[in-house]
C-alpha cells in the first residue's frame, strides 16, 4: 500500500530509488512529528518562535512545536514537485530534526 | 478530458497524501498567523487584522497568478504537442487558468478562515472579505493573461524572452512594494487598519445600509456595477485576444530560444573543451544571464533595505554588518552556479564522453564566480564610493565579498549536482529556485554566526577581519572537499 | 572489441536481460535487431553507461568499462538528436576532437574531407539548434569519425538522412570497419542492414541476445542459436 501511495504521489518520476528516497524523508518528517509531540511533555507553556534583535514572540507550545515538522513538509513537497529527489534532502531534514531537537533543549 | 489535458500539461495528478498534507499545512499556518497578528499587532490595528490578511491573502494571489500563469500559458513546452490535436484555446486557457485559480482559493481560504470559525463577530466581514479576495484575483488574472497573450503575440521573437522577464519581475517588484508599505503601515500608522475596515464595510460590503444615505449606496453600486462591467469587458477582450493572438502568440514565444538568425554566430576562440561548454551554457541563455546578473542586483538593493535596519539592534552600528549583509546577499543569489547541471541541456551526454566529473564540476564553478564577482566588484565599488570606508576595511571588504562568492557558488553548484532539476522552460527552473534559497539560508545563517561571536565576545577580533578569516577558512574547505573527495564527483578513476 | 559478462537489468519488476553474456569483435560491423520496447537501447546503454547496469560487466578493448579510459575507446551517438544545441558545428567538432585528444593537423585534415562527403561545409558556423534532423545526425556522426575511438555504438544512424547520405555513411563506416573499427547499430528497417553488416544480433521475445553470422541467415536463427557470440 506504502508503494502504491508514493507511486501516486511521485506520478512520472516514480522510479525504484526515487520511491525510497521519498519514504525515507516521509519517515524522518513523521519522526519529527512524533517527537514534537512527546516533546509538548517537556515543553514550557510557552515558547519562542521569532525573535528580532532583543524582542522575542512567544507563543503557546502546543501550537508552536509543530513549526520544525511543517516546515519540513513544505521543503519535502517542493522537493517532490521539482523532481529533486535525492540523499542531500534526507541529509537536510536530518539537520532539520537534529536543530528542532536543540532549540527544544534549550528552551526546556 | 479536461482532466487528462491538466496531466499532459502539468504531469501531476490528485494524490489523498499531497491534498491531505496541504489542507493540514494550510489550517496550522492560516491558525498561526491569525493567532500571532491578534496578539502581536498594536491593539487598535488587532480587531481589524482580517483586513490586513486579507490584503496579504490578494498579494499572494497576485504573485502566484504572475509567476505561474505566464509561464505555463506560454512557456509551457508541453502546449505545443497538444496544439496538433483539436483542442479549442479556450479549452486550454480554462485548464491553466482553473488550477491557478483553485491554487488561489486555497490561499484565501488558508489565511480567512480562522476569522471565520473564531472570531464569530467578524464572521460576515471575512466572508465577504474571502469573497472580495476571489474576484480581485480573478480580475487580476484575467489582466495577467490578457498582457501575457498580447506581449507574446506583439514582441518581436528576439526579445520576447526579455519582455516576460521584465514583465513578471516589474510586476513582482510593485507587489514588494505595496506588501512591504502595507505591513509598515500596519505597525507605524495605527488608524490605517480601522480605515480600512472603514472603507470595506462602507463601500464593499455595504454595512448597515439603513444608516447610509443615498449618495452613499449610489456609490457603493457604482464601485460593484464598476467592477462587474470592467469583468465583462476583460472577459470578452481576452476572449477575442485568445482566439486571434494566443497560437501565434505561443509559437512566437517557443522560438525565443533557440531562434533562427540570419547572421552566423561569431567564431569562438575558446580552446578550452570544459570551459567553451561553460561559457556556451551561460552565454547561449540570455535569461540566465538577466537572472544573474540585474535582476539580483535590484533584489539585493530591496532586500537589504528590508532587512538591514533590523541588526541595527545587535549594536554593532559601525563594524560593517550592512556592507557583510549586502556583499553576503549578492554572492548567495548567483543564479549561474545555482542551476549549473539543471540548466545544462547537455548532461545526459556526459555519462558516455570522456568528461571527468570533478573537472567539469570545477569549470563550473569558475563560470559562475567570474560572473558573480562581477556584481561583487559593482557593489565593492558602489560601497567605497558612497561610504568612502577606511582604506584597511575597503580591501578586507574585497577579499570577504570574493570568498563569499567562491563559497556560495561552490555550495549551489554542489547543491544542483547531487539535487538537479528537470524543468521544460529556463523561466519555470529560474523560478522557485529552492538550491538558491538553500545557499541564502546558509550564507546569511555563516554571517549572523560571526556577528553573534562577535557581538558575544567570544571571539577577540573585530567582525570584518574575523569575517574576512571565516569565508576565506570555509572556501579552503570546500576546495579541500572538491580535490580531496573525489568519489563524491561521479568519476571511477580520475 | 566488445564483451558483455552476465548482464542483468530490470526495471522495476520487468526484467529486460537475465544474465546474458557476448562479445563483438573488431573489424566487423552489427546490426542489432529487435521488437519495439524490447531492449535494444537498454543494451547500447548498459555498454556506454555502466551505471545502467544492475549487474554484469562490460569490457571495451579489454578495459572495463567502469574505468574512465574505456570512454576514449568508444563513441555512443544515442537517437535523441538534442545533444550541444548551444554549440555551432565547428565547435562541437573542436570540442569532440580535444576531448578525445586527438591531433588537431590531422583532425583538421579528416574533418574537411568528412564535410565534403556529409555536404555539411556551409553550415559548420550555425548553431547547431537550427540545423535540420538529417543535418544533425551528420554531424553527431561526423563527431564519431573524428574521436579516434575504436567502437562505434550507434543508435538509429539513418534516421533523417537522405538516400545519398546512407550510401555515404555505409561506405565511410565500412572503411573504418576495414581498418579494424567495430561498429554496432541499431535499426529497425532490415534492408538498411542487408548487404552492410557482418552479423544481425537480435534481441528475442524473452530478451535472449542471440546473432545470425550472415545477413541471409538471420530468419532461422532467431528460433535456434542462442547466445552463441
Amino acid at each position: 500500500m506504502i508503494r502504491r501511495l508514493l507511486k501516486s504521489i511521485l506520478g512520472e518520476n516514480f522510479t525504484e530509488n526515487n520511491a525510497k528516497l521519498a519514504a525515507v524523508n516521509f519517515g524522518i518528517i513523521l519522526l519529527m512529528f512524533v517527537l514534537s509531540g512527546i516533546m509538548l511533555f517537556f515543553l514550557p507553556e510557552q515558547i519562542s518562535i521569532l525573535h528580532s534583535g532583543t524582542t522575542y514572540y512567544p507563543v503557546p507550545s502546543v501550537l508552536g512545536v509543530w513549526l520544525f515538522p511543517v516546515i519540513a513538509l513544505i521543503v519535502n513537497l517542493l522537493f517532490i514537485w521539482q523532481n529533486r529527489l535525492s540523499k542531500m534532502n534526507s541529509a537536510i531534514f536530518v539537520i532539520l530534526l537534529a536543530a528542532m531537537m536543540v532549540s527544544y533543549i534549550n528552551m526546556m | 478530458m479536461k482532466r487528462i489535458l491538466c496531466k499532459i500539461l502539468f504531469y501531476n495528478k490528485a494524490n489523498p497524501v499531497v491534498a491531505a498534507s496541504l489542507c493540514f499545512i494550510g489550517a496550522y499556518i492560516g491558525y498561526l498567523v491569525w493567532y500571532i497578528l491578534n496578539h502581536y499587532l498594536p491593539a487598535s490595528a488587532a480587531d481589524n487584522s482580517y483586513v490586513l490578511v486579507s490584503l496579504l491573502s490578494a498579494w499572494f494571489c497576485a504573485f502566484l497568478g504572475i509567476y505561474q500563469l505566464p509561464d505555463q500559458l506560454c512557456m509551457n513546452r508541453r502546449i505545443q504537442t497538444i496544439l496538433c490535436y483539436p483542442v479549442e484555446v479556450r479549452t486550454i486557457l480554462s485548464v491553466v487558468g482553473m488550477r491557478v485559480f483553485l491554487l488561489q482559493s486555497g490561499i484565501c481560504a488558508t489565511f480567512l478562515y480562522p476569522f471565520f470559525l473564531f472570531e464569530a463577530h467578524h464572521r460576515k466581514e471575512a466572508a465577504l472579505a474571502m469573497l472580495f479576495c476571489c474576484i480581485l484575483t480573478v480580475a487580476l488574472d484575467i489582466a495577467v493573461i490578457l498582457f501575457s497573450i498580447l506581449i507574446s503575440r506583439f514582441c518581436a521573437s528576439d526579445i520576447v524572452g526579455y519582455a516576460f522577464v521584465v514583465f513578471q519581475y516589474g510586476s513582482f517588484l510593485i507587489l514588494a512594494w505595496l506588501a512591504g508599505n502595507t505591513v509598515f503601515s500596519c505597525f507605524h500608522k495605527p488608524g490605517f487598519l480601522s480605515d480600512s475596515a472603514g472603507v470595506l464595510k462602507r463601500y464593499i460590503t455595504g454595512q448597515s445600509p439603513a444608516a447610509m444615505q443615498g449618495y452613499e449606496l449610489r456609490s457603493i453600486l457604482w464601485i460593484w456595477g464598476a467592477a462587474l462591467t470592467g469583468m465583462t469587458v476583460l472577459m470578452a477582450v481576452l476572449k477575442l485576444a485568445a482566439k486571434h493572438w494566443y497560437v501565434r502568440g505561443y509559437l512566437n514565444v517557443q522560438s525565443f530560444r533557440h531562434r533562427e538568425t540570419e547572421k552566423q554566430p561569431s567564431v569562438s576562440h575558446i580552446k578550452h573543451p570544459y570551459f567553451l561548454l561553460e561559457w556556451k551554457r551561460v552565454t547561449r541563455n540570455k535569461e540566465l544571464i538577466f537572472f544573474s546578473n540585474i535582476k539580483n542586483i535590484i533584489t539585493v538593493v530591496i532586500l537589504s533595505r528590508l532587512l538591514l535596519h533590523n541588526f541595527s539592534q545587535f549594536g554593532l552600528k559601525g563594524t560593517c554588518v550592512e556592507e557583510l549583509f549586502l556583499l553576503m546577499s549578492c554572492c548567495s543569489v548567483n543564479t549561474i552556479s545555482s542551476t549549473a547541471y539543471s540548466s545544462d541541456d547537455n548532461k545526459s551526454c556526459y555519462a558516455f564522453l570522456p568528461i571527468f566529473g570533478r573537472r567539469l564540476f570545477l569549470w563550473k564553478t569558475i563560470q559562475g564566480f567570474l560572473w558573480g564577482e562581477i556584481t561583487v566588484l559593482l557593489f565593492w565599488f558602489i560601497l567605497i564610493g558612497f561610504e568612502r570606508p577606511p582604506v584597511m576595511n575597503t580591501f578586507l571588504l574585497l577579499f570577504y565579498g570574493t570568498s563569499m562568492n567562491y563559497v556560495c557558488v561552490w555550495l549551489g553548484v554542489c547543491i544542483d549536482l547531487k539535487m538537479p532539476r528537470i524543468v521544460n522552460s529556463t523561466n519555470e527552473l529560474l523560478h522557485g529556485n529552492i538550491s538558491k534559497v538553500i545557499v541564502l539560508i546558509t550564507a546569511a545563517s555563516l554571517t549572523v554566526v560571526e556577528i553573534i561571536l562577535v557581538g558575544g565576545k567570544w571571539v577577540p577580533i573585530p567582525l570584518l577581519p574575523f569575517a574576512c578569516l571565516a569565508g576565506a577558512g570555509v572556501a579552503a574547505g570546500e576546495y579541500g572537499y572538491w580535490k580531496f573527495c573525489k568519489g563524491d564527483f561521479y568519476d571511477t578513476d580520475s | 572489441m566488445i564483451q558483455i559478462h552476465e548482464l542483468s537489468k530490470s526495471y522495476g519488476s520487468r526484467k529486460i536481460f537475465d544474465r546474458v553474456s557476448c562479445q563483438m569483435e573488431s573489424g566487423r560491423i552489427y546490426a542489432l535487431v529487435g521488437m519495439n520496447g524490447i531492449g535494444k537501447t537498454t543494451l547500447l546503454r548498459a555498454i556506454t553507461q555502466p551505471e545502467c547496469m544492475d549487474s554484469g560487466k562490460v569490457l571495451i578493448d579489454h578495459i572495463e568499462s567502469s574505468i574512465f579510459e574505456s570512454k576514449y575507446r568508444l563513441f555512443y551517438v544515442p537517437d535523441s538528436k538534442e545533444m550541444f544545441l548551444n554549440l555551432t558545428g565547428r565547435e562541437y567538432l573542436r570540442f569532440i576532437i580535444q576531448l578525445y585528444r586527438q591531433k588537431p593537423e590531422k583532425a583538421e585534415i579528416l574533418q574537411r574531407g568528412l564535410m565534403g562527403a556529409f555536404k555539411l561545409d556551409g553550415a559548420l558556423d550555425a548553431y547547431i539548434a537550427n540545423y535540420s534532423l538529417g543535418m544533425k545526425q551528420k554531424i553527431y556522426m561526423a563527431a564519431a569519425l573524428l574521436s579516434g575511438a575504436g567502437n562505434f555504438i550507434l543508435d538509429e544512424p539513418f534516421n533523417g538522412l537522405d538516400p545519398e547520405s546512407i550510401s555515404t555513411l555505409k561506405g565511410i563506416l565500412a572503411e573504418r570497419r576495414d581498418e579494424g573499427a567495430m561498429v554496432l547499430f541499431s535499426v529497425h528497417n532490415l534492408e538498411l542492414a542487408r548487404g552492410f553488416c557482418d552479423e544481425v544480433i537480435q534481441i528475442d521475445g524473452e530478451h535472449n541476445i542471440m546473432s545470425a553470422k550472415e545477413f541471409n541467415d538471420y530468419r532461422w536463427v532467431s528460433g535456434e542459436t542462442k547466445a552463441t557470440i
